[in-house]
């Protein structure tokens, strides 16, 4: 990496404290569908470097763009010529007088100084992704969903391929390349009946877009006729697309910076108990077929799994180095090149299937999908979602109708107290409200607070 | 500019006897600071650029985006991306753009103080200053930057722009704290213009404004009523009903079912043209032409020139939200609502600046007649359903009215309300326009965008809270 070379070696000269430099080359392919009709064929071919310089505590970041391609090499022909050498010294020059120019940042405390072998993730890069037929992948999605009932079929089919390297100050280098599939799909049937699900996958055969398009189709299938729910107090299902973004703001709360910003429910929680003991939630880096799965965080520290929630009990806020020092612990692994980030939300998976979960609830509502997640506040955990595509009515154990028109107005640190069950076949996801990768299973919370328009 | 490169991309579309072409190049720069708690955090500038592609074959569309330029990888991803649209034509929506004329027009937003021209340090001053007046606040998160957007719009049927927008955006974060309870809120500024707006801003005095809202509410409030009430909500609010349950269910590719999988459909369909939605004081526009605003342009990022919307002209439904895809399918002329956030997005049918036009009604007089009531100036949580039918508001720093006169500060009242009952209901809109931020988001991959929340104070007739 010719160019991460130079700008460290000019940075260095410069004589700055820490700096961080990843380089990011990417080519995307997505299809996008609706009313069962490709709309939109893209491809994108992108890629930057990313810097991040402190001196004198001072913080800065910023990236650099056009100058390297996917193999690293910079310039028109592939050579890391004098022209672009020159154009990096004047950008390290703005570098260096913006820095003049801010001040500094009290409590940071450097970076990782530690160089480490890493271990590869399982299942994190697949060639294969090169060959894929994306148009099969979404024929045969949108066929299973037919099969099912569905009429009008909507979605996104994405395939994506990376390659990252990291160099640190510190000497910290390491490469890796990275696959991601994504697929998700709506379905619609007639007026309010519709079901979604997404998929994701770093390899190519653990992502099948019949079992996509086939549970959409179902879910649309059974919300037949919905009706207006009602307001009261109900034991709830989550479907995995339904808890998804739920877990983003666990996993977000979870970093230091939001606890220090007031963007936190766990702020003050560390060793108390804050749930039920049956809720076990992980940042988890290491995860086989992750799709936030990464060797490595943005200083070079391994990645690991961190328990947030064990038992009830919450265990860990996240943390990178100069974080981690100011809290006096050690840092998790978590550095992004701002701030600590999750990589993927895991829930410890329980042993209660889904027909035992229905079959437990007196008066419940099982509900697939939600919409439009605001918080009120997050010191206290205070939030509002919308249920949408299949949201059922359960009475005495057994499904009786489709509902529609309902909101979850709830606290987050109520519901993780009255989980009562969770499920046993967690499910890989990432959705449009829900950026951060989770793998999780249905989880049952009794004594929601379910609201409805009341004009 | 690397306008040579855009040219060029262009120059292989034409070769590749495209229906229609067209190149956005897209340069940014921009700079960002943010203090947390008093303290400075990172603070970074950004230089990007890049392109976005766009074609019609055989009625199938096309993209491609890059920021490597290079004209060997720029043909070579056009190509790509022309092969695999023709690969898949029997699986191809039948695409088709409403005839629009050929625009030619350099066009840019001045700058009185140049952004560049102010040294980070003084930002950073202006920061501390801001914190110093609400220090009292238990979590203070204040993040001050710009962005110069440049873009070269050109087309394969001549049109060609060439536009140059700065913004300048300003974001807190406060959390406040007394009497064992907290409130939250997080609000926007941005204008298009140079640094003058943001002196204009006077971002002091209206932060420690905000904190002691916030404080007297937690010190004082009292629990809020329930059931039947009249509720006169402030141009915050308004300005978010107007853009949720008016703008989002107005844009025609969601009435048109394109955004159906993420972003929604609407409860809007195209026959209800000509339709009452609201009362006769009901009027809603978007416009992207507004001076100085979040959401400004003059032509679109088709090349088409804006003008102002019409969304609802005294209670009936009277326009959509076009770009040229949908304006074909509705068998009109776009009205130039499409927008990316950046190069390497397509274009979708977006909002600019949507605002409920001012009535003739001085705040206080419509408070003055409401024997009993609430009145909502800001809220916190908020949402609506993805057919943009029932909505959600939780007010933040509210009042009880009595005898026609603001009273004690209540807490979070809520309103739970469908579009028709909301617009229905108002029955006198006030004078005192303002325009909010907000960054929209829409599409998959998802883009945020700037645009203006706008609107008066308004009334709303027997809504029942909570």
């Amino acid at each position: 990496m010719e160019i991460l070379y130079y700008f460290m070696k000019k940075l260095k000269k410069r004589n700055v404290d820490d700096a961080v430099l990843s380089f990011n080359a990417s080519n995307a392919r997505q299809i996008k569908f609706s009313d069962n009709k490709i709309v939109k064929d893209a491809v994108e071919l992108l890629s930057d470097v990313g810097i991040f310089v402190v001196k004198d505590k001072k913080i800065f970041t910023t990236t650099y763009k056009d100058t390297v391609d996917e193999t690293g090499l910079a310039s028109e022909k592939g050579n890391f010529n004098e022209m672009k050498k020159k154009e990096i010294d004047k950008f390290i020059n703005k570098i260096m007088k913006f820095l003049k120019a801010i001040h500094p940042k009290r409590d940071y405390f450097g970076i990782n100084e530690k160089t480490f072998k890493y271990n590869e993730i399982n299942e994190s890069y697949d060639p294969q992704i090169k060959n894929l037929d994306d148009y099969d992948y979404v024929r045969r999605g949108i066929n299973s969903a037919f099969k099912e009932g569905a009429k009008r079929t909507n979605g996104i089919f994405e395939a994506h391929e990376s390659k990252n390297t990291l160099l640190t100050s510190s000497g910290v280098e390491f490469s890796e390349k990275k696959s991601e599939l994504y697929f998700s799909m709506r379905c619609f049937i007639e007026k309010d009946e519709s079901g979604h699900m997404n998929a994701v996958s770093r390899i190519v055969k653990k992502l099948d877009p019949e079992e996509v398009g086939a549970q959409a189709g179902r879910i649309a299938r059974d919300s037949k006729n919905p009706v207006n729910g009602q307001r009261g107090k109900y034991d709830i299902i989550l479907s995995p697309m339904a808890f998804a973004p739920l877990l983003n703001s666990i996993g977000d709360s979870a970093s230091i910076f939001s606890v220090e910003s007031g963007m936190s429910f766990f702020s003050n929680k560390l060793g108390k108990k804050i749930g039920n003991e049956k809720v076990t939630i992980y940042d988890d880096g290491t995860l086989a077929n992750g799709l936030g799965s990464s060797k490595a965080d943005m200083e070079g520290v391994p990645t690991r799994r961190t328990p947030l929630i064990e038992n009830g009990l919450y265990k860990n806020y996240l943390y990178n180095t100069s974080t981690a020092r100011k809290h006096k612990v050690e840092t998790t692994g978590n550095a992004g090149l701002i701030t600590p980030d999750p990589w993927n939300i895991v829930v410890k998976k329980g042993d209660m299937p889904l027909n035992e979960m229905i079959k437990s609830t007196k008066k419940g509502i099982y509900i697939t999908n939600v919409w439009y997640t605001t918080f009120a506040n997050y010191h206290t955990g205070d939030f509002s979602t919308i249920p949408r595509d299949g949201a059922f009515l359960i009475q005495n154990g057994k499904i009786i109708k489709s509902l529609k028109g309902i909101r979850i107005s709830e606290n987050v640190l109520n519901m993780l107290k009255n989980v009562k069950a969770v499920g046993n076949n967690p499910v890989h996801l990432r959705t449009w409200e829900a950026e951060i990768p989770v793998l999780t299973p249905n989880i049952l919370i009794r004594g929601c607070n379910i609201t409805t328009p009341t004009v | 500019m690397y306008k040579d490169f855009a040219d060029y991309a262009l120059s292989i579309l034409k070769k590749e006897k495209v229906d229609y072409g067209e190149v956005r190049l897209e340069e940014t720069e921009g700079e960002g600071l943010v203090l947390k708690n008093g303290i400075p955090e990172v603070s970074g500038f950004e230089n990007s650029a890049g392109v976005g592609i766009r074609f019609l074959v055989n009625n199938s569309l096309g993209f491609a985006s890059i920021n490597k330029f290079e004209k060997k990888k720029i043909s070579q991803i056009v190509l790509q991306a022309i092969k695999r649209v023709k690969r898949a034509r029997n699986m191809n929506a039948n695409v088709r753009l409403s005839e629009e004329s050929v625009n030619k027009k350099n066009y840019k937003v001045t700058q009185k103080i140049n952004l560049k021209d102010i040294d980070p340090d003084k930002k950073m001053k202006l920061l501390h200053d801001i914190d110093e007046k609400i220090k009292k606040a238990a979590g203070r998160y204040l993040s001050l930057s710009y962005n110069l957007n440049k873009k070269y719009i050109i087309t394969t049927e001549g049109t060609k722009i060439i536009s140059e927008i700065p913004r300048n955006h300003f974001t807190y974060f406060l959390t406040v704290q007394s009497n064992g309870k907290s409130a939250q809120k997080f609000w926007q500024y941005c204008n298009a213009g140079g640094f003058e707006v943001v002196n204009q801003w006077k971002l002091p005095e209206l932060m420690l404004k905000e904190y002691k809202a916030m404080d007297l509410n937690l010190r004082k409030a009292e629990k809020s009523p329930k059931g039947k009430i009249d509720l006169v909500v402030g141009p915050e609010v308004t300005g978010i009903m107007v853009h949720e349950s008016v703008g989002h269910p107005f844009e025609a590719d969601r009435i048109l079912g394109r955004e159906a999988a993420q972003a929604g459909e609407s409860f809007v369909h195209k026959g209800m043209i000509g339709e009452k939605i609201g009362s006769e004081q009901v009027t809603v526009a978007d416009d992207p032409t507004l001076d100085k605003s979040a959401g400004y342009y003059l032509y679109d990022d088709e090349g088409v020139k804006a003008r102002r919307r019409y969304l609802i002209k005294n209670g009936v439904i009277n326009e959509f939200l076009h770009n040229r895809e949908t304006a074909f399918d509705m068998n009109l002329r776009s009205n130039g609502a499409a927008r990316s956030e950046s190069f390497d997005k397509e274009a979708i049918v977006r909002m600019a600046n949507t605002f409920l036009v001012p009535g003739k009604f001085s705040e206080s007089e419509l408070i003055k007649d409401i024997k009993f009531g609430v009145y909502m100036r800001d809220f916190t949580e908020w949402n609506i359903d993805d057919k943009r039918f029932q909505m959600k508001y939780v007010g933040s720093d509210c009042y009880l009215i009595k005898n026609g006169k603001i009273s004690n500060p209540v807490l979070k009242p809520i309103i739970e309300i469908t579009t028709p009952a909301l617009w229905s209901n108002v029955d006198a809109v006030g004078k005192n326009i303002e325009y909010h931020t907000g960054t929209c988001g829409k599409g998959e991959p998802m883009q945020g965008v700037p645009a203006w929340l706008g609107g008066p104070s308004m009334r709303i007739r027997n809504v029942r809270l909570g």
